[in-house]
């Protein structure tokens, strides 16, 4: 078990050793999963749902966290750079997912969508909380990473609006339609 | 703070997603999942080499002015020796051969289309020995008053001529 680090490393000072020998590396890594792991996952995993699929795009998120870092030119913070591409790999794989299936959950796949929900051992909620997530599940991409940055990680819409390159105006309209949609369909 | 903000909004928006968000967490992990950073940093450092380490841009212009010097430095030794080479071995001397005038038709015939044949006529009549040297020219060097050995002894000085005997 890797302790905590107890004092954020610097983007500058986590370069160096990502970008150092191979064992300064792997230290750089650790403590960039440390500091940002966490938070990767569930980024991924409020996009994704379930953890199976959660676990699979934050591994090739990872993958190409690590090969991407000597391409790394410093433009945005480090984490706002990962969160980029595990946005990015989220989204390719419900895509991908959508086109394996044929059809979107928008074409009668709901009630599966809540099935899979219910049965799935790493969900641990009511009945309430899995049509909030059926429900965010419909909402159109761009709202539905608003939505979840927003009302799960309680993310600053300044900060949002750095991550998203989205002026912080339209990030609250996406905001406040996205909320207006989910509880006009849980209300139902 | 942050978490007032969102509260404050979503008080304004909608008190009922306001309230659902107070419930706990639906989505859980397996035990440990975050505990052990090792379990995904392995398949990573296994299955890719490492990254290429670019050299630094400082390095690299630093190292230029040396690789362009070296070339250029290169370049004038390959050019000198070729230079030496040439002028000290005979061998490599262009060697020219006399034209004839059959020669001179042969190969006008054979790899030009387009020629008038009297221009052919024309220069098989061309003498080439036509010009003759002058008598000056003709002469032996000891014909030449300038150049007898008296003469050239004269020139030198007394000095000269020690230094050569």
């Amino acid at each position: 078990m890797t302790p905590p680090a107890s004092k954020p490393v610097n983007d500058e000072a986590l370069l160096k050793l990502l970008r150092g020998t191979p064992a300064h590396q792997e230290k750089g890594f650790r403590i960039f999963l440390e500091q940002y792991g966490k938070r990767l996952y569930w980024h991924i995993r409020r996009l994704v749902t379930f953890h199976e699929d959660a676990n699979d795009v934050f591994q090739n998120t990872l993958l190409k966290i690590y090969r991407g870092m000597q391409q790394f030119e410093g433009k945005s913070s480090l984490f706002t750079w990962s969160y980029r591409i595990a946005t990015n790999e989220a989204i390719t794989f419900l895509q991908q997912q959508a086109r394996l299936k044929s059809e979107s959950i928008e074409q009668g796949n709901h009630q599966q969508y809540l099935d899979q929900l219910r049965a799935d051992q790493w969900f641990d909620g009511d009945d309430t909380q899995a049509r909030l997530l059926a429900q965010i599940a419909l909402l159109p991409e761009k709202q539905r990473i608003v939505f979840n940055l927003r009302y799960f990680e309680e993310m600053p819409y300044e900060e949002m609006s750095i991550l998203l390159d989205t002026s912080v105006g339209a990030l609250k309209a996406s905001f406040h339609h996205a909320v207006k949609k989910v509880e006009a369909a849980l209300i139902q | 703070m942050n978490n007032n903000s969102i509260n404050n909004e979503l008080q304004e928006l909608s008190p009922a997603l306001r309230q659902l968000k107070e419930k706990q967490d639906p989505l859980q992990v397996p035990t440990g999942y975050f505990e052990d950073w090792h379990y995904f940093l392995k398949p990573i450092l296994e299955s890719s080499p490492t990254p290429i380490r670019m050299p630094a841009r400082k390095a690299r212009a630093w190292l230029k002015p040396m690789i362009w010097s070296s070339a250029a430095t290169g370049a004038i030794l390959v050019a000198a020796f070729y230079f030496i080479r040439t002028n000290q071995d005979p061998s490599l001397e262009i060697a020219f051969e006399p034209l004839t005038p059959e020669t001179a038709v042969a190969y006008v015939e054979e790899n030009i289309l387009d020629y008038e044949p009297e221009l052919l006529d024309n220069l098989q009549e061309v003498n080439y020995l036509d010009v003759a040297p002058t008598d000056e020219q003709a002469s032996p060097i000891t014909n030449n008053p300038s150049l007898t050995e008296e003469h050239l002894l004269d020139a030198l000085t007394e000095e000269e001529l020690r230094a050569y005997f």
